[in-house]
């Protein structure tokens, strides 16, 4: 009798559905300096040497396989272009480990009031203390408790979809991420269930100890007819360098829909890395927001699937940088059916030496007929040394589609500010005025109106602190 | 507008003067256009009248209420342009209009704009804008001919 020496036993995956996809081909450079990355990776090693999770230990290591060839990839690839990543790959991180936190101090970082529904990471690691998880039928969970047990209940969906959307061959931050992964959130919204609150999904860094790093991982199923929302917040309990490395992995069945918010606000010292992966099926909706004002240096990554007919995705982003932050958003939306639609606005303001990059490209497959994609990028420069480096592309292979993208880069109106002071307003309140007007298209792309009004005190505090 | 200014500024010995002894201050027995003028924001109004000449604007006068600096401004806007052919006293209008609005790099233009540089306080507090200048608005409508009320809105 032969055996398949790749066949499943028991839980362990084998490496064709670990499914890491073609090599990268091209000059992507190795980690260079410090090494702490393996470092950090051969210290985990060793922890979990008698560790019976073996499926675990396999992934880790495949992906820390993938992560060694390709390292974090440096100016001289086209898609990192405007974003250095030397000060992270030179700088030193160890582990961030969890720490007991008090519900108060969750609430000052998080604007006065703690969401009744949430889940809450402290360092990467679940927090029960701190959670209110939701009630059945929607699935809400630690990844941690799913990885640990065999035969944990969810563990069939899970693999059905974890590392098949976002691919670590492919993105240096998924095999990055994937190389330390511990813990994350689980979340699954079962057929035709209506989610009517949001859940709100806090990551609090503590930076007690300085240079920590943590590795958020998300994976978020909503089956056919479902609908659910979702606030991810980043924030940091104090100033102090922390780095979070964050994937998310989100499934969208045939009419099921998403609203995702996402609060980016660490302290300006901490830098955070984030992919986000989505694979859109037939009629479903994904819409994603993004709130970015914290961090010294910000990728974030959102990659939709518009892989069903009539899918629909809605992208909104407003940065709020100044002094020295450097935040970038990439975008990929791929119209890979025909009959979806794509609405991508990200607006930024930027002040004293703040860079800002805007990477939106858009897919258009060969049959992806009756495409209609819309893109708009705007920023507003607000001192003579702030930044903006904008690059929106379209890589088109069908002939009846309809695709617009647009990207702007100004300063504020001075005979818009003259007017508003000929009108009794003092210079600095006029300026606020038309910042606050500039980011206003943004905002009310927020449908729920406590939900914006949540959102609009974090950009009002930005913008005082700021303008 | 970094430098403190403080109302003196404003209030120049040039503008009080012109303010409390208007020239040019009555309706002309005899013109050729006229035109009225109104500011919203504080009450000012100013009916104007020309008397032009082949091209020349022989003679000017205005009634009309308002606060300091735009009384002063319609008196010291007839002498300005009384004499002048109106060619250049629609120049002298657009110099005066930069001048109330930008801080000038130079000295070269409040030395052309003479007794009308004692506007420069005007730059600091820009809601007076429309106050100096509502009597040049009503000029310029008197001398296209618009026949119609204008107003700074």
């Amino acid at each position: 009798m032969r055996s398949n020496a790749k066949a499943v036993v028991d839980n362990t995956i084998s490496s064709d559905q670990l499914n890491t996809g073609e090599l990268l081909t091209g000059q992507l450079p190795k980690l260079d300096g410090s090494g702490w990355v393996a470092t950090n990776y051969s210290v985990l090693e060793q922890r979990s040497v008698n560790d019976s999770n073996s499926f675990l230990k396999q992934l880790r290591k495949k992906a820390f396989e993938c992560f060694s060839k390709t390292g974090l990839p440096s100016k001289k690839n086209e898609d990192w272009k405007y974003t250095d990543t030397k000060r992270i790959t030179q700088e030193k991180f160890s582990p961030a480990h969890p720490r007991p936190i008090d519900i108060e101090a969750l609430k000052i970082q998080l604007g006065g009031i703690v969401p009744s529904k949430r889940v809450v990471f402290v360092n990467g690691v679940f927090a029960q203390a701190l959670s209110t998880l939701a009630d059945s039928p929607v699935t809400v969970r630690s990844l941690a408790e799913i990885l640990d047990a065999r035969s944990d209940r969810d563990r069939d969906s899970f693999l059905t979809h974890f590392g098949k959307h976002a691919l670590m061959a492919e993105h240096p931050l998924v095999a990055w991420n994937t190389a330390f992964l511990q813990d994350g959130l689980f979340l699954h919204i079962p057929k035709g269930e209506v989610v009517r609150t949001p859940i709100h999904v806090i990551f609090l860094s503590t930076c007690d100890q300085e240079h920590t790093v943590s590795y958020p991982r998300l994976l978020i199923m909503v089956e056919a007819g479902g609908k659910g929302a979702i606030v991810e917040h980043h924030v940091c309990l104090r100033h102090g360098c922390a780095l979070n490395v964050v994937v998310s992995e989100i499934v969208l069945e045939e009419g099921a829909r998403l609203d995702h918010y996402k609060l980016q606000m660490e302290n300006k010292e901490s830098y955070h890395l984030a992919s986000t992966h989505i694979r859109q099926e037939t009629r479903s909706r994904y819409s994603n927001f993004v709130l970015s004002g914290g961090g010294a240096l910000v990728r974030n990554e959102i990659h939709p699937v518009l892989g069903g007919i009539e899918a629909d995705c809605v992208l909104s982003g407003l940065t709020v940088a100044d002094e020295k932050q450097h935040i970038d958003h990439y975008t990929v939306i791929d119209h890979a059916a025909p009959h979806c639609t794509s609405d991508e606005h990200f607006k930024g303001i930027y002040n004293n030496h703040a860079v800002g990059v805007f990477n939106g490209t858009i897919i258009v497959r060969e049959g992806a007929q009756k495409t209609n994609a819309f893109q708009k990028n705007d920023s507003l420069l607000l001192s003579p040394d702030a930044e903006v480096n904008a690059r929106p592309q379209l890589k088109i292979w069908a002939d009846d589609v309809k695709c617009t993208h647009g990207a702007t880069i100004g300063q504020l109106d001075e005979e818009a500010l003259y007017y508003l002071c000929s009108r009794g307003i003092d210079s600095v309140a006029a300026k606020r005025m038309l910042v606050h007007a500039f980011s206003g298209v943004i905002m009310n792309r927020i449908g729920d109106d406590s939900l914006r009004s949540f959102f609009q005190q974090f950009v009002d505090k930005r913008l005082e602190a700021s303008v | 507008m970094e430098q403190a200014f403080l109302p003196e500024d404003l209030y120049q010995d040039v503008l009080l003067d012109h303010h409390q002894h208007p020239r040019n201050f009555r309706k002309l027995p005899v013109f050729d256009s006229c035109s009225e003028g109104k500011n919203p924001l504080c009450g000012d109004t100013i009916k104007l009248y020309l008397k032009v000449n082949n091209g020349i604007i022989e003679d000017i006068g205005f009634e009309g209420t308002g606060c300091v600096i735009s009384k002063a401004s319609a008196s010291l806007m007839t002498e300005a342009v009384k004499g002048k052919s109106t060619v250049e006293a629609q120049k002298i209008f657009e110099q005066f209009h930069q001048f109330l609005m930008k801080p000038q790099e130079d000295e070269t233009v409040a030395d052309q704009l003479g007794d009308l540089s004692a506007f420069s306080g005007v730059r600091a507090f820009p809601v007076r804008v429309k106050c100096a200048s509502l009597a040049w608005h009503a000029l310029k409508a008197a001398l296209q001919g618009e026949g119609k009320q204008i107003s700074t809105e």
